[in-house]
């Protein structure tokens, strides 16, 4: 054992320690992106971990060819692992969470070390690069910023169309549709609107709520009126 | 704004010169071959004033245009009148009638997909055009000089119907 | 002389099989965009849906020919200079071609048609198309990806290994310390290797930004709950779309610096200027693209600023260098005309005129009045066109011209050059005008008067492919009579 294989392995060990980090704090409390930037410190270090371990473990370059394809395989794999929905299994479950965690040290290793295999230099490469993925999603994998907000504020200016009242479709909602939607969407005799495998944008919500197929009631323009199609709609669009 | 043929005449123009002079330079006396290093020799002299030609040219370029940059100023938007601009497939909200003469913002958003949102004149050259982005609220400043009917086209995009997505207003 | 062309078996054989398909695909993708130009002619009926499945095709399917013939002419340039495993080569072929057979599938049964731009939200609201389309495309689009960061992995090692790192690869002393370093003996890469370097450190971070907003379209595909920020989503796009469509032009540039001193029987050497013009190229490539988010007020604003300084940077100075170079080269050189060195030096004045165009749309007060009207397609099919392909098919020509040890008459030098230069050039200039005019791009059917100029468009492109397949004949007539010389 040399002295870089000693920081080599203290790294890893100091890594795989982080990952156990959702045994101690509820992981679902944290914030996507801050989530984002955890995975890429414990990809950072097992990235250089790996890089080091190529350093003494990789004597003949030759060899090295397969190596490439595997680290070139993980960043791909790492976005998968991340998958930022509250939803997801390993979010929800810490045992699973850290599974999550292991894998994504595993393939960080992978970059790094696969990488390094292949030729001196392409370790750092790969490594950056997937470190560079998870930094990258900070700002929009998982976040965004709501449609809704955005045409009331656009709206508020002038009169051309009504500010959505999200407020006032939850009221409509809960005395039309609630029946067969359940309280806040949760379903029942009809499909439930949270957590749908594939959802309506806006304006598609609208334009089914004025004309829906049966066994769906159609209330426009005669209970509901545009104003109102446009409240119910806006706060679907609030229930995920 | 509304500069689309002076940019393409230019654009003409330096192109056909930049296409002449190659091709001279390739034919001129090309059956009186000379030495690699004469004519390296000649080339190298004159190649540092080619460079600072082109540096002078794109710096000057580059800081003559900063004040006609489309942005929003600070300044610009206090006293302005709004205007909303909700585009959703395929079609635009947009308010009926717009002030000649005076400075106007329109904010500009999306209710599904990116749009775009530009605004054509009386004359059919575009005067300024603007992004339509779900989620976010873009600020067009306009100040209209010449009345009439605007209208409007999406530029970015936005599915089948794309070609067809059309607006208009009337500034007076 | 033909000695300098062939050196490396597996080299020979990666270029042809990399440059074969890529101009195979080029062929039919010509065809397509034809159909195109003539459906917004209004010549042939083509309903929306078609034309925009088309469209997503063919601006797909170009930039992956371009790539694949530049990366091909690459790989043997580079594999003459270094060893290079042929099998990593093959692979990342492998990977090309299946996930254009994805892509394809994606289309042709599945009528996607979000563009090769997709950007978010469009591949999942209001799709006239299945949502299995959209998932198949943007595996396919992975699957090319991930054959092009093997295509860099591999050449960016084999280049640090042989020139001792990012120092030697980017001649960094050779600049810096240009006496000590010469008389110390040392010698810079040739500059071949500078677009190899490139492409190859470039491509590695657009395939990886690539990836990054393709899987995450791709969760978002299979779990809708999972949020994209669009903004987010349309930098990553244009990251990715913009480097790796320009990128092609800086790999095809590689066959100027090999293919034009063969011509003029002069050498092309490395000099500071052409290091520091590629460094330029190597730092703003990247950011370049800033200029496609110029009409998104949202952006920050100081990027706007960096983007129009960086499109002028990556693109500026290494076109200057290069084509001064290339012109020194040619300048009483007594060179003979041949299809080879007519296109190398064509593609030089198609790369100048569509940088032109480029330059002038990446002025922001400019860009107002052009942003995504037909001024867009018209630079880029500018440099494609009468640039990346003429410099692929200019080095094809050159080697099939000095292996048969023979050149092409003048009248099929000037029927040649008629419909490609001539063709393509009404072709662009329709372009040009109608963008001038303020027709939106991407319109299946255009406002007045877009169809009159993309009926002299349509004219323009069939000119032009006249003259491509009676350069494509020609080709085949004097790689048989290499063949001939080479067994006699």
């Amino acid at each position: 054992m040399n002295r870089q294989s000693i920081a080599a392995t203290m790294i890893l060990l100091a890594t795989v320690a982080f990952a156990l980090a959702p045994l101690y704090r509820s992981a679902v409390d944290i914030p996507i992106p801050l989530h984002h930037v955890i995975h890429a410190v414990m990809m950072a270090g097992a990235a250089l971990a790996g890089i080091l371990f190529a350093g003494f473990l990789a004597r003949e370059r030759r060899s090295g060819a397969p190596w490439l394809v595997v680290s070139m395989f993980a960043p791909v794999f790492a976005m998968l692992l991340m998958w930022p929905s509250e939803y997801s299994y390993f979010e929800r479950h810490p045992y699973g969470h850290i599974v999550e965690h292991l894998g994504l040290i595993f393939l960080g290793f992978v970059a790094g070390y696969g990488g390094q295999r292949y030729a001196n230099g392409i370790g750092w490469a790969s490594g950056i690069g997937i470190v560079a993925m998870a930094v990258l999603g900070v700002w929009g994998y998982g976040v965004e910023p709501t449609t809704v907000t955005a045409v009331a504020v656009a709206s508020s200016a002038s009169q051309a169309l009504g500010a959505p009242n999200v407020t006032h479709g939850s009221a409509l909602f809960a005395q039309n549709c609630a029946i067969c939607h359940g309280v806040g969407g949760a379903g029942g005799e009809g499909p439930p609107l949270k957590n749908e495998r594939v959802r309506k944008s806006l304006a598609a919500a609208e334009r089914w709520i004025e004309n829906p197929a049966p066994p769906m009631p159609k209330l426009y323009p005669g209970t509901l009126s545009a104003q109102d199609v446009a409240d119910v709609a806006s706060y679907i669009e609030t229930l995920r | 704004m509304g500069n689309a043929y002076l940019i393409f005449e230019s654009f003409i123009v330096v192109a056909a010169l930049a296409i002449i002079v190659m091709l001279f330079l390739a034919n001129y006396r090309a059956h009186e071959p000379l030495p690699q290093e004469v004519v390296t020799s000649r080339g190298y002299a004159l190649r540092r004033y080619w460079f600072w030609l082109v540096l002078v040219v794109a710096v000057a370029t580059f800081v003559i245009t900063i004040p006609n940059f489309p942005y929003p100023r600070a300044n610009a938007s206090a006293n302005a009148k709004h205007f909303s601009v909700v585009a959703q497939q395929y079609s635009f909200a947009v308010p009926a009638v717009v002030p000649l003469g005076v400075p106007v913002i329109f904010d500009v958003t999306s209710r599904d997909v990116n749009h775009g949102f530009g605004i054509y004149g009386p004359n059919g050259a575009i005067v300024g055009q603007v992004q339509v982005m779900p989620g976010y609220v873009n600020h067009l400043p306009m100040t209209f000089t010449v009345a009439g009917r605007y209208v409007i086209r999406c530029l970015e995009y936005c599915g089948i119907a794309h070609a067809a997505m059309q607006g208009g207003f009337d500034v007076r | 002389m033909s000695s300098d062309v062939v050196q490396s078996r597996a080299g020979v054989r990666v270029m042809w099989t990399y440059i074969g398909t890529g101009l195979a695909i080029f062929s039919l993708m010509l065809l397509a965009g034809i159909l195109l130009r003539a459906a917004q002619a209004g010549w042939l009926p083509v309903d929306p849906g078609t034309f925009y499945s088309i469209l997503s095709l063919h601006g797909v399917g170009m930039i992956v020919a371009m790539a694949i013939s530049g990366l091909g002419t690459l790989w043997y340039l580079v594999r003459r200079e270094m060893d290079l495993d042929e099998r990593i080569a093959y692979l990342a072929y492998g990977f090309f071609i299946a996930g254009v057979i994805t892509v394809i599938v994606s289309v042709v049964p599945g009528r996607y048609g979000s563009l090769w731009t997709m950007l978010y939200p469009l591949p999942f609201v209001g799709t006239y198309w299945p949502s299995w389309a959209t998932g198949t495309w943007l595996i396919g689009n992975a699957l090319v990806m991930l054959g092009f960061m093997l295509w860099c992995a591999q050449i960016l090692g084999a280049l640090l290994a042989k020139y001792g790192g990012v120092r030697g690869m980017l001649a960094i002393d050779y600049v810096f310390r240009n006496r000590a370093f010469t008389e110390s003996g040392g010698k810079p890469p040739p500059p071949a290797m500078f677009a190899a370097a490139i492409t190859a450190f470039d491509g590695f971070i657009t395939g990886t930004v690539g990836l990054v907003i393709g899987t995450a379209l791709l969760v978002h595909w299979m779990d809708p709950t999972v949020a994209i920020n669009p903004l987010w989503a349309k930098n990553l796009t244009y990251l990715f779309g913009h480097s790796i469509a320009n990128l092609t032009m800086y790999m095809a540039v590689a066959g100027v610096y090999v293919g034009l001193p063969l011509c003029t029987k002069r050498a092309y050497h490395t000099s500071p200027q052409l290091a520091v013009a590629w460094w330029a190229t190597l730092l703003f490539v990247i950011i370049a693209y800033f200029h496609h988010l110029y009409m998104d007020f949202a952006q920050m604003q100081w990027m706007q600023f960096v983007g129009e300084i960086a499109s002028y940077l990556a693109a500026i100075p290494v076109v200057v260098v290069t084509v001064y170079g290339g012109v020194m080269l040619v300048h009483r050189s007594g060179m003979r005309w041949s299809l080879g060195s007519m296109f190398l030096y064509g593609g030089m004045i198609g790369w100048v005129v569509g940088g032109i165009g480029a330059v002038l749309d990446a002025t922001i007060p400019a860009n107002v009045d052009l942003h995504n009207t037909l001024w867009v397609p018209a630079h880029f099919h500018t440099y494609l066109l009468e640039g990346v392909l003429l410099f692929t098919l200019g080095w094809v020509f050159v080697i099939l011209e000095q292996r048969a040890d023979a050149v092409s008459s003048l009248v099929m030098r000037w029927l040649v050059g008629l419909g490609m230069f001539g063709g393509g050039a009404l072709f662009v200039f329709s372009f040009y005008i109608a963008g001038a005019a303020g027709i939106p791009r991407r319109y299946a059917v255009e406002p007045a008067p877009g169809p009159f100029w993309a009926s002299v468009g349509t004219v323009g492109a069939i000119v032009f492919l006249i003259g491509f397949a009676i350069c494509v004949f020609e080709g085949i007539r004097l790689a048989r009579l290499g063949k001939s010389e080479a067994t006699a």
